[in-house]
């Protein structure tokens, strides 16, 4: 008897892990569709970023849903026809409210082109094809604690020449054969790279079992505080998870001391940026630097006081005559809650109050340009 | 693919449903498929290696056995012994050994750079390297009939559960159970999940927690003072025993899940009274290997009392060596040949010797004695085992001496529960190989109720849950 229950057993197990290892190789949008709980996976999720990583009931509070991102609407125009192009980080990518560069297009009537700029606005001003004309504003979201990374990387002509070339040949001349094609994709499909990863995504995120994933989580947490090392400072009252790079030991950190060196370092790397795309796209390039959460929810975790690192920054931004968006003293003297707790990101009242100090101050420059004589202003 | 990993957690049970679905007789051929798999899952390229080692064995296990000539067999096992051992040290020893003779040539002033090889060290070589040699030369001693059947003989080779970090099975223990058809047995099933579960236990729970704090100090071992260091040091005693057995008990659990019984690979080193006994209870596999391939060969202890000290000597520096191609591994299997003829001189007698002598449970302060100072010595060891470089071990001895109670950081655990639990973690294992070291502890066990019994799986499974740390930390002897 208990040799034919074990059988079943065993047969039983087989069959699910078998069916894991199929749906591990399935394509994401399918899996989305039909095995992962839409509410805790990217671009769906109703429970913020950061508890997606820790998955802590403590943390599990309903927030605002994603939209659809304006990029992809009709809305946006061409970087041709675009009266103000903004390049924007995790703060405007996907947005949980009507965006900054949407609301700006709906309330001005401004032809508002947004992309992502992966910290590479030069690259990414070449990459979606900007060409030089009238004088515009690009504006660059960016969170406090990559504007230190902001790259002043410039496409090289000859290089991209030859990589259409390579592309181009590719498509003429395979490189491989299809014996060794249809060998790679077996091999692909036997052995999916990250495998470990997908099937640790699927057991969490999975429709039927992330609940146990965050019942298993949630003990943890309240047995011995273990917490998951990406989401590694916390408070409990009010609930409040701030993400790791933003409180770890690496430059990006709260506990990171800027240098005046070190602000001055970054801004020369801005002003050089922002001459560029001057001289090559006739872009006034304006900085608009988001304070991380921690910047300004610090007083819930931590009585290590901040280093001022966003005042000194627009002190010596000023200096340099370079345009910037403030919206940090505004966000420090609210008494209001303006980040979400389980979020990296801000909320209605957070992208709100952004909302409007970035417009006026779109209005504040763009008729400084049209006032100066010395730009090519449409 | 790592035992402590989804893919694994995937892998097995579709492999043991399958292997009791199909007909016995091509159950070989569901192994064989599944051992080069888990190979490959690693890298796909190196099982070529495999594939190398597989077809020279057989081919000079099988001409061995027939051929009469004294002088043909030992050329085929030389062909064998070239083969293997050339392709360990290609790919394990190359870089060492060139870098070594790159900085002698330069304390006399004569620069010469070798050609560097861009090689990734294949996971498993030393081990499957030294069963498929144990198999050519007890076929040319005649101790092992020759596996006729190729398949077999690869699944011999490549059997997944001791692949890649052991136990180093031999032919005649190990083939014999491969060819025999297995019927689903419950009792088999249980146990090898039950150690299956406790090996799972002593990686995630306690190795992987220990590895955290041990790392930290060892890694940067200049900032660290002597009570984090020596407390480290003991934390790595526990972590590789931990690491290296809970392997073990998986693979033998995973094994035994399918009808075949590995060789037990750990008995309760850390109660052992000498070194000669640590070495019958650490890696038991490993230490009769060199026992019966080098040691004896060499001639033992039946020669002078010079060349038997020369002899446990050799075999402890290549021990090291297999254990990395670095100088801190030299230096290690030096310490413990060290150690090991201090014992023989000290005792009179073989460190050989059969593990099974038990401490019983009241054994007087002697015993206990004993215990403590060989724990001791294996410990200096552990600190060039882990040491980065021989500097680094020298520095972490150094250090050792320096206690600051007051200055120094001894929690370096990310959450303060940690500590304490890695304590009492510790603490318990030695409880339970304690226990273990008196037979009737495992006779009592197995005479629970089979509700306790599930119980207690269930327990232990929901304590890895909630305990473990699941960030797919290696094996250690997985770099071996």
């Amino acid at each position: 008897m208990k040799t034919k229950v074990l059988r079943v057993v065993i047969f039983v197990t087989a069959l699910i892990c078998l069916l894991f290892a199929m749906l591990i190789r399935c394509d994401y949008e399918w899996q989305k569709e039909n095995v992962l709980d839409k509410d805790i996976v990217y671009d769906t999720d109703i429970y913020g970023d950061l508890y997606q990583i820790c998955m802590v009931d403590n943390f599990r509070i309903m927030i605002d849903p994603r939209r659809a991102q304006y990029q992809f609407s009709e809305k946006q125009p061409s970087t041709e026809d675009a009266d103000v192009l903004i390049f924007g980080d995790s703060f405007l990518d996907h947005p949980r409210q009507k965006g900054i560069h949407e609301l700006i297009a709906d309330s001005t009537g401004l032809r508002v082109f947004y992309e992502s700029h992966y910290l590479t606005p030069i690259y990414m001003a070449d990459l979606v094809g900007i060409e030089k004309s009238r004088k515009r504003v690009m504006i660059m979201e960016v969170v406090e604690r990559y504007v230190s990374t902001i790259d002043a990387y410039k496409p090289e002509p000859a290089h991209a020449e030859s990589q259409l070339e390579d592309e181009s040949t590719s498509d003429n001349y395979p490189v491989v054969d299809w014996a060794s094609q249809a060998s790679r994709t077996a091999i692909a499909f036997l052995f999916p790279k990250d495998a470990d990863q997908s099937y640790e995504f699927l057991v969490r995120r999975g429709i039927f079992i992330n609940r146990i994933s965050a019942l298993i989580s949630t003990i943890k947490f309240d047995l011995f505080g273990y917490i998951n090392e990406t989401t590694p400072v916390f408070s409990k009252d009010p609930p409040m998870l701030f993400y790791h790079e933003s409180v770890d030991s690496s430059k990006y950190s709260y506990f990171h001391y800027h240098s005046d060196e070190e602000i001055t370092a970054i801004v020369e790397n801005l002003k050089e940026i922002h001459d560029y795309l001057l001289e090559n796209y006739n872009l006034e390039f304006v900085l608009f630097p988001v304070p991380n959460k921690i910047t300004i929810a610090h007083k819930l975790v931590t009585e290590e006081p901040y280093d001022n690192f966003l005042p000194r920054f627009f002190e010596k931004m000023e200096e340099q005559e370079l345009p910037i968006i403030k919206i940090y003293e505004e966000f420090v003297t609210s008494d209001r809650l303006l980040y979400y707790p389980n979020d990296t990101h801000w909320n209605t009242l957070g992208m709100n109050l952004a909302y409007k100090i970035v417009v006026s101050r779109l209005a504040e420059i763009r008729s400084q340009l049209a006032n100066d004589s010395t730009l090519m202003v449409e | 693919m790592l035992f402590n990993s989804f893919r694994f957690l995937v892998f097995f049970p579709v492999v043991v449903g399958l292997y009791y679905l199909i007909s016995p007789r091509f159950r070989w051929v569901l192994l064989l498929l599944a051992s080069y798999y888990f190979y490959m899952c690693w890298n796909v390229n190196y099982i070529l290696l495999i594939f190398i080692s597989t077809l020279v064995d057989y081919a000079c296990g099988l001409h061995i056995a027939r051929s009469h000539s004294h002088t043909t067999k030992k050329i085929l096992l030389l062909i064998s012994l070239s083969v293997n051992l050339g392709l360990l040290i290609a790919f394990k020893y190359y870089g060492f050994l060139t870098t070594s003779a790159e900085n002698l040539l330069g304390d006399f002033n004569l620069v010469y750079q070798f050609p560097q090889l861009d090689i990734l060290l294949p996971v498993g070589i030393s081990f499957y390297t030294f069963q498929t040699l144990s198999y050519t030369i007890d076929v040319y001693r005649g101790t092992s009939e020759p596996e006729r059947h190729f398949g077999i003989f690869s699944l011999y080779v490549a059997f997944f559960p001791q692949l890649v970090a052991g136990p180093i099975e031999r032919s005649y223990r190990l083939l014999p159970q491969l060819r025999q058809w297995v019927t689903l047995n419950y009792v088999n099933v249980r146990n090898g999940l039950c150690l299956m579960a406790f090996g799972f236990f002593k990686k995630v729970v306690v190795a992987d927690r220990l590895a955290e704090y041990v790392n930290a100090v060892y890694n940067n071992p200049i900032e660290h003072g002597g009570f984090s260091t020596i407390i480290a040091t003991y934390f790595f005693a526990f972590q590789i025993y931990c690491d290296f057995s809970g392997y073990s008990d998986i693979a033998i659990g995973a094994a035994l899940v399918l009808g075949v019984q590995l060789m037990t690979n750990f008995r309760q080193p850390y109660f052992s009274r000498d070194i000669g006994e640590f070495w019958a209870r650490w890696h038991i596999s490993l230490s009769t290997w060199f026992k019966d391939y080098v040691y004896i060969p060499l001639g033992g202890n039946r020669n002078s009392k010079w060349r038997w000290y020369y002899n446990l000597m050799v075999v402890f520096v290549i021990s090291g060596l297999w254990h990395g191609a670095d100088w801190n591994f030299v230096i290690w299997g030096m310490l413990h040949g060290l150690f090991i003829i201090g014992s023989v001189i000290a005792q009179g007698r073989s460190p050989y010797r059969d593990s099974d002598r038990t401490i019983v449970p009241a054994c007087n302060w002697k015993t206990w004695l004993q215990v403590f100072f060989t724990f001791h010595l294996v410990l200096l060891g552990w600190v060039f085992f882990r040491a980065n470089n021989v500097s680094d071990a020298i520095l972490i001895i150094k250090n050792s001496f320096d206690i600051s109670f007051f200055d120094d950081q001894v929690n370096l655990f990310r959450f303060q529960v940690d500590f304490p639990m890695s304590v009492v973690l510790i603490v318990l294992l030695l409880v339970i190989d304690y226990l273990q070291l008196s037979e009737g502890f495992n006779k009592r066990l197995r005479s629970l109720h089979s509700v306790i019994k599930w119980a207690l799986l269930v327990f232990g499974l929901l304590t890895i849950m909630v305990l473990g740390k699941f960030n797919g930390a290696d094996f250690l002897y997985f770099q071996f």
